[in-house]
């Protein structure tokens, strides 16, 4: 067998390159965690600003669901919540969590950390654009957060942004927010393709010596086919960014019915994005538990084939699922056919998922740690995300349930299991590798309990409230004596009460944190007895990641062994 | 050190006292570059797409929207002839790269390509120009948004291509240019050149 | 395939090509231009990611294989 030897290619800028030139100097802060080309430190730095970003998405839902529980009052930190601002928050609530948390900690910052030590390689395929990517990024979210501070306020159109209300100052009231938050979205793509075309490389290129395609854990598997969605799938809306900005900007007439346009085209090009979008980051969520759930049950996965086929089947029809979002929009009732029943095919190999996750979890040796519980709850939470999906992917009920409460639930059910709930299994498993400290137990489970607690009851009271006829895009029940009642208004209290607990339940995880800088007790090279490459180095890893470089001798999941000598057998390690 | 094993990609191989190899089925450029390509080429079916749509909305005998002149279609027929053989070209250039041939071989056709290709540009702005003062602008009609939005698209591409193998001409006089990088450059260059028949058989007939 | 499944596939495109559906009450959109717009490019583009993806999988596929042909060097 023929083989290159070098990890990077002569002409590419390379680690090895790179780090030379950093040790041979006294590194200033500023070239040490600002201008680092090190993929673990660009890991924090997407880590750092996603969840600051969190923060802000989490404010600003704070903002809008006091309005909802109690209309019109002064709300502590927010003031009085005026319609113009009230849509803002909505539509940065939604932007924030997807495009500057979601997806910044989940692909990046997950994707930066573990590519690299899961495949045994010392760094990145493309180093300096992996540094771009996040600079990129910086600046994206902060042109997002400037938008606020601009004439006229941040964009208020929601996150779907459907014109004419996105493309027409004269609709939206957002001269330059609606122009600042494509822009915003438009550059962020662009840190993302950096940051993707690494990922796929490096995972193509830089594996260790003897790990072959189906020796790959399962979570880089993720985050790779995550990453060509991504990429195949960002075009169009790249272009219809691009023709969005020149409505509002230029006077052109893309999406104006009256002058030769069409609005339906722009929700032809977003969704095409948007749905893969979902698995984009759903993949990513579902490794981080598929590794946590078979780490703590102590037995090989079950199905890791089954489990990488599904992938691609789930991703191959990810593409043929994206109308469902336009049933009510105008379609061909023919096209909603065909797309509801992809849309119910879907759920298929996303159900084979699960059940290869409780496959694995069933006759094992299950340790209930907190990284276990949150996986544990992914799966469950993930659950009723899915299953209320299918009211919703079949166009006949759809009609009815479209723009109420019920999407809002069903639509969280799924996001809050991947962007909280997986994040939260990923930060506590792999933190003691990233800092060489182990988190406190009490304190973790506390913060579990009380989040997903708090999850529930936002979410489970709106499912009832969408149900009635709750119509989502509405700032002021007031005004709409249907949706007054009293019921309906304790439901929508106690959602917002539910949210509160959610947000008071960070201060466990900030007081964590705390704990684990302060007194955290050394983690040690492999607190888990796990398997997987990034084990099998310091914690935290130092530069060059592996002293000296792995080799792969066997599959990622070797728990449990019969005859071995411990009940996990690392992969590097050579067969006896 | 390096020897090429395969006509598509040359493959270094080291022998020695080497660490164990890591497999590459391809360059990190060139892979990075196919990845960049996908992205492009869903942005342009993104840009056909919208076109398509637009265009089916118009009333019977309102596309071209009457009044608004019409596209040369000859003479960028004739600029479409140079720039696919400017992308012929490219690859002449590669094939006597990768054989290893004198540098005479590789550069003159690698600068032959540069010049089509620019004129290609040029030409196209000229018509710009003229289009522009008969009336054609991005907001006389969503006819000129289209055709300015993905011509425009296309040629920044070209100009971006252009300047990748202007860089490669000069890294190859350097001797420092690397078999990954012009590979990655070809591609992105193919790229480029195969697209542009498809736009001008949407856009332009 | 089984008279079963042939009845399943007719009944699915019976569904499917149903023109009665076009009497739903939000499909505002008579112009079959359009439609027939919408529907192509909604096959163009789902079918070229994927058309892309799968040849470049093959042609590395392929690679691998001429690689593996060739014998290793001393």
């Amino acid at each position: 067998m023929t083989t290159t030897t070098a990890p990077h290619h002569a002409d590419a800028p390379t680690a090895e390159h790179v780090h030379d030139a950093h040790d041979a100097h006294e590194q200033s802060f500023f070239t040490k965690y600002l201008w680092s080309t090190d993929h673990k430190v660009i890991g924090f730095q997407y880590m750092i600003t996603g969840l600051l970003m969190a923060i802000i998405g989490g404010y600003m839902a704070y903002g809008f669901r006091m309005q909802l529980a109690w209309p019109g009052e002064w709300i502590p930190g927010v003031g009085f919540l005026s319609s113009g601002r009230y849509n803002a928050f909505i539509t940065t609530h939604g932007t924030v969590m997807i495009f500057w948390f979601a997806m910044p900690v989940l692909i990046a910052a997950f994707g930066n950390w573990l590519i690299p030590l899961m495949t045994g390689c010392d760094d990145m395929a493309f180093p300096r654009i992996n540094r771009l990517s996040y600079q990129v990024f910086l600046i994206s979210a902060v042109v997002l957060i400037g938008s606020f501070f601009v004439d006229g306020g941040a964009f208020g159109g929601a996150w779907t942004a459907y014109p004419p209300l996105s493309s027409k100052a004269t609709m939206n009231l957002t001269p330059l927010g609606s122009t600042l938050w494509v822009v915003a979205v438009a550059l962020e793509f662009v840190a993302f393709l950096l940051g993707g075309i690494n990922f796929i490389t490096t995972a193509m290129n830089a594996r260790a010596p003897g790990m072959s395609m189906m020796n790959i854990p399962i979570v880089v598997w993720m985050i790779v086919v995550a990453s060509i969605l991504f990429m195949v799938s960002v075009g169009p809306l790249v272009a219809g960014a691009a023709m969005l900005v020149f409505d509002q900007q230029l006077g052109t007439h893309f999406f104006d019915p009256g002058q030769g346009g069409d609005p339906i085209l722009w929700q032809h090009l977003f969704w095409f994005f948007g749905h893969p979008e979902v698995y984009v980051v759903l993949l990513p969520a579902m490794g981080i538990c598929a590794e946590i759930i078979t780490c703590n049950a102590r037995k090989k996965f079950f199905g890791y084939k089954t489990l990488i086929y599904t992938v691609f089947a789930t991703g191959i029809i990810s593409f043929f699922v994206w109308a469902h979002h336009q049933f009510v929009a105008g379609i061909d009732p023919r096209m909603a056919n065909v797309f509801t029943i992809t849309t119910l095919i879907i759920s298929i190999p996303i159900a084979e998922m699960l059940f290869l996750f409780i496959a694995t979890l069933a006759g094992g040796q299950i340790r209930l740690n907190v990284p276990m519980l949150w996986a544990l709850s992914f799966v469950a939470e993930f659950l009723l995300g899915g299953v209320t999906g299918i009211f919703l992917g079949a166009s006949g009920s759809d009609i009815y349930f479209h723009d109420t409460y019920f999407v809002i639930a069903h639509f969280h059910y799924t996001f809050v299991p991947i962007a909280v709930i997986a994040c939260f299994a990923g930060f506590t498993h792999w933190i003691p590798k990233m800092t060489g400290r182990m988190m406190n137990e009490t304190i973790g489970k506390l913060h579990f309990w009380f989040t997903i607690i708090g999850f529930n009851l936002v979410f489970l009271p709106l499912f009832i409230t969408g149900a009635w006829g709750d119509h989502r895009r509405i700032y002021n029940y007031d005004h709409f004596p249907d949706l007054t009642n009293a019921a309906m208004q304790d439901l929508r209290i106690a959602s917002t009460v539910g949210l509160l607990i959610m947000i008071a339940a960070q201060g466990f995880f900030v007081w964590n944190l705390l704990w684990t800088w302060l007194k955290g007790p050394p983690a040690g090279d492999n607190p888990w007895q796990a398997t997987t490459l990034e084990w099998a180095t310091t914690s935290p890893p130092g530069h060059g990641n592996f002293h000296p470089m792995p080799t792969v001798y066997r599959g990622p999941y070797e728990y449990s062994v019969p005859g071995a000598a411990a009940d996990f057998t690392p992969q590097h390690l050579p067969p006896a | 050190m390096t020897a090429i094993s395969a006509p598509m990609m040359p493959l270094e191989v080291k022998g020695g006292a080497e660490p164990p190899a890591r497999r590459q089925l391809v360059s990190s450029a060139t892979l990075g570059m196919l990845i960049f390509i996908a992205v492009e080429l869903m942005f342009f079916a993104g840009l056909i797409s919208a076109f398509t749509i637009v265009k089916s909305t118009a009333p019977p005998g309102a596309w071209p929207p009457p009044g608004q002149p019409r596209l040369p279609l000859e003479l960028t027929g004739i600029t479409t002839l140079v720039l696919l053989c400017s992308g012929a070209l490219a690859w002449l250039s590669w094939r006597a790269f990768s054989r290893r041939a004198a540098t005479a071989r590789v550069t003159r056709p690698l600068v032959a390509a540069l010049v089509l290709g620019a004129s290609f540009v040029v030409v196209q702005g000229v018509e710009w120009l003229r289009l522009v003062g008969e009336g054609l602008t991005m907001r006389a009609s969503t006819y000129g948004s289209f055709f300015y939005m993905i011509v425009g698209a296309h040629a920044l591409h070209a100009l971006a291509g252009l300047a990748a193998l202007a860089w490669c001409w000069r890294r190859h006089a350097a001797g420092r240019l690397a078999p990954s990088s012009f590979a990655a450059v070809l591609a992105l260059w193919t790229f480029v050149v195969a697209l542009w028949p498809a736009l001008y058989a949407v856009v332009y007939l | 395939m089984s008279t079963r499944g042939l009845w399943h596939l007719v009944i699915t495109l019976a569904v499917t090509w149903a023109p009665a559906a076009l009497a739903c009450s939000v499909c505002f959109d008579a112009n079959g231009e359009r439609r027939l717009a919408f529907l192509g490019t909604t096959i163009f583009l789902t079918l070229t990611p994927l058309a892309f993806v799968f040849a470049v999988v093959w042609w590395l596929r392929r690679r691998a294989r001429m690689l593996d042909a060739i014998p290793p060097a001393e």
